[in-house]
């Protein structure tokens, strides 16, 4: 069966780099947000756009957080 | 005095929970690892429930809601964004210690320390400071439930917090374990579904941009990302947000959780499970703090914010139900506490010192007896009223991140060793007491504009690793046995 590209990021050293480059992209989304949502104070539902925005970023967060927590399980599943 | 329909539901609430216990008592065996642990047999919705409810306490019922209504929405900035490194650590380290610990019959993270760093008295060490934040927490969800009755049925203070101690006192000593996880579930599940409906019900029914408005009116910046001092900067934040990312999944008594697991798998989706039912229910503890002062500017107590928010907009059932709700999840994270303390404290002082030959039975009498003195200590504590349900519940979290180095580290790295371990705990809490704002020893200005937390974090890991690297390690048989490689074993 043909290798495919899912199948190289689950070996290992590959997948290390892309373990750790999800943690980053996620403590850049946790600051880089802050930054950017500073102005959004609009009102909708009682609650001001950056907070709504912000459940958004939170809501990405998780994924890439899945997405780590499934290869890291990938990886250290022999051990 | 008549009895109002609040507390109807409140005390029938309660009386469901102890039937809980009761029930569970049914399956307890009074052996070590099912009085702790439910015999490591627990799934993934209870477990990551009971994660949930042993976070969701007092200090997300009334402390969050109280500190927004103050210092603006941060708070909820910074859990939110911890929640999600949560899952990281429970993946990770949760996993590990969760295979060392079945593989090696351990139930308490003091015992992982003493047989990884091969020293009874660093168990000892480790138990003494986390009995600093675990008294701290416990005191915290006290207050909490003082707050709860006072504000509901109009009991005294004082009397509260007895009638809640001993409430708690009786159903650890009937359900063990089990009935806490059990109980937990419930509450996680019922505190949910009752915020989340009190929510709701101001954003479609009442005019929430109104209130909102009404709130920033009377603290101009409330609603503002950095909130209305400038407190929650992107640095604050993200130094709480890692600080708390460390200490949630670094609580004693969720260490004694990963142990608990049914298996790995389990263990990493339960960890998904608490914070995805933990974002939420920070998210609903901050905005109901936030309209809070649009509805009750002047409220007698900044920690009674949201009962008096509920109370004033909820029919007297929701209000009893939130009242219930929250007491009832407020003993159960208490509970958790105790039990984990006080069974650090049979197995690994009063078996390992005191009665190395106890049985079973006579160790878990042993832990039973020492949930009764926590409590009695912890109310003591609370009676002082040392600072508010936030603020002390706070310092818990961060102080018991400041414990993690010798466990999180340990578990990983084979140069970690006893004496970087006991100087990691020395210091690292050390300089978290003395920053801690309520004692203030050493100025807020030497934070930089870091949460206090995080300072004790960088102290405690940096010591830890330094001294590791200066001095000898144990015996390679207690590091490869309680050890395993971050990577898993597989080759390049």
């Amino acid at each position: 069966m043909t290798e495919t590209v899912f199948d190289r990021i689950r070996q290992p050293p590959l997948v290390r780099y892309v373990i750790v480059f999800l943690v980053g992209a996620l403590l850049a989304l946790a600051a880089g947000h802050q930054y950017l949502l500073a102005d959004w104070t609009t009102l909708y539902l009682g609650l001001p756009a950056w907070l709504w925005a912000q459940l958004g970023v939170i809501g990405v967060m998780f994924v890439l957080a899945w997405v780590a927590v499934s290869l890291y399980s990938t990886t250290t599943e022999d051990t | 005095m008549p009895v109002t329909i609040a507390q109807a539901v409140f005390f029938t609430y309660l009386f469901l929970v102890f039937l809980i216990g009761v029930y569970a008592a049914r399956f307890t065996k009074y052996t070590p690892a099912d009085f702790y642990l439910a015999d490591r047999g627990v799934g993934t919705l209870v477990l990551g429930l009971t994660l949930a409810a042993t976070v969701l306490s007092a200090f997300t019922v009334f402390g969050i809601g109280a500190d927004t209504s103050q210092v603006g929405l941060g708070p909820f900035s910074f859990l939110a964004i911890a929640a999600v490194f949560y899952t990281l650590f429970f993946a990770s380290v949760g996993v590990a210690l969760y295979r060392i610990g079945t593989e090696h019959d351990i139930v308490t993270p003091a015992e992982y320390i003493r047989v990884r760093y091969e020293s009874p008295l660093l168990g000892v060490v480790y138990l003494t400071v986390t009995g600093i934040f675990m008294l701290a927490m416990l005191a915290g969800q006290l207050l909490g439930g003082g707050v709860a009755l006072d504000a509901l049925i109009g009991i005294p203070f004082t009397v509260a917090v007895l009638l809640m101690a001993l409430f708690m006192i009786v159903y650890i000593h009937i359900a063990g374990y089990r009935g806490v996880i059990w109980s937990d579930a419930v509450q996680s599940t019922v505190l949910f579904a009752v915020l989340a409906g009190v929510v709701a019900y101001v954003m479609v029914v009442r005019d929430s941009t109104e209130i909102a408005e009404s709130a920033s009116q009377e603290i101009p910046g409330l609603l503002d990302i950095v909130g209305p001092a400038d407190l929650w900067t992107p640095l604050f934040v993200m130094t709480a947000a890692l600080a708390f990312a460390v200490g949630v999944p670094g609580y004693p008594h969720t260490i004694q959780r990963y142990f608990s697991a049914g298996n790995a798998q389990i263990m990493r989706d339960s960890g998904f499970l608490f914070a995805l039912v933990a974002v939420p229910i920070y998210f609903f503890g901050a905005v109901l703090g936030v309209w809070s002062v649009g509805v009750i500017p002047e409220p007698p107590e900044p920690d009674y914010v949201i009962p008096l928010l509920v109370e004033t907009l909820m029919h007297p059932v929701v209000f009893g139900i939130v009242m219930a709700g929250a007491t009832a999840a407020i003993m159960s994270t208490a509970d958790s506490v105790a039990l984990t303390m006080s069974s650090m404290l049979s197995r690994d002082v009063y078996r390992e010192f005191v009665n190395p030959d106890a049985t079973s039975r006579e160790e878990v009498r042993a832990t039973q007896l020492l949930v009764f003195l926590l409590i009695v200590l912890a109310v003591a504590l609370t009676l002082v009223q040392p600072a508010g349900i936030f603020p002390l519940i706070e310092f818990a979290v961060v102080g018991f991140a400041t414990t993690t180095a010798p466990i999180f580290l340990g578990v990983y790295w084979d140069g970690a060793t006893k004496s970087g371990a006991t100087a990691s705990l020395v210091f690292g809490p050390g300089v978290t007491i003395l920053l801690f704002p309520e004692i203030g020893v050493i100025p807020e200005t030497l934070t930089f504009g870091m949460h206090y937390g995080f300072i004790g974090v960088l102290v405690a890991y940096s010591t830890f690793v330094l001294v590791s690297l200066l001095s000898q390690t144990p015996g390679e048989g207690s590091v490869s046995t309680y050890s395993q490689s971050f990577w898993g074993q597989q080759s390049d």
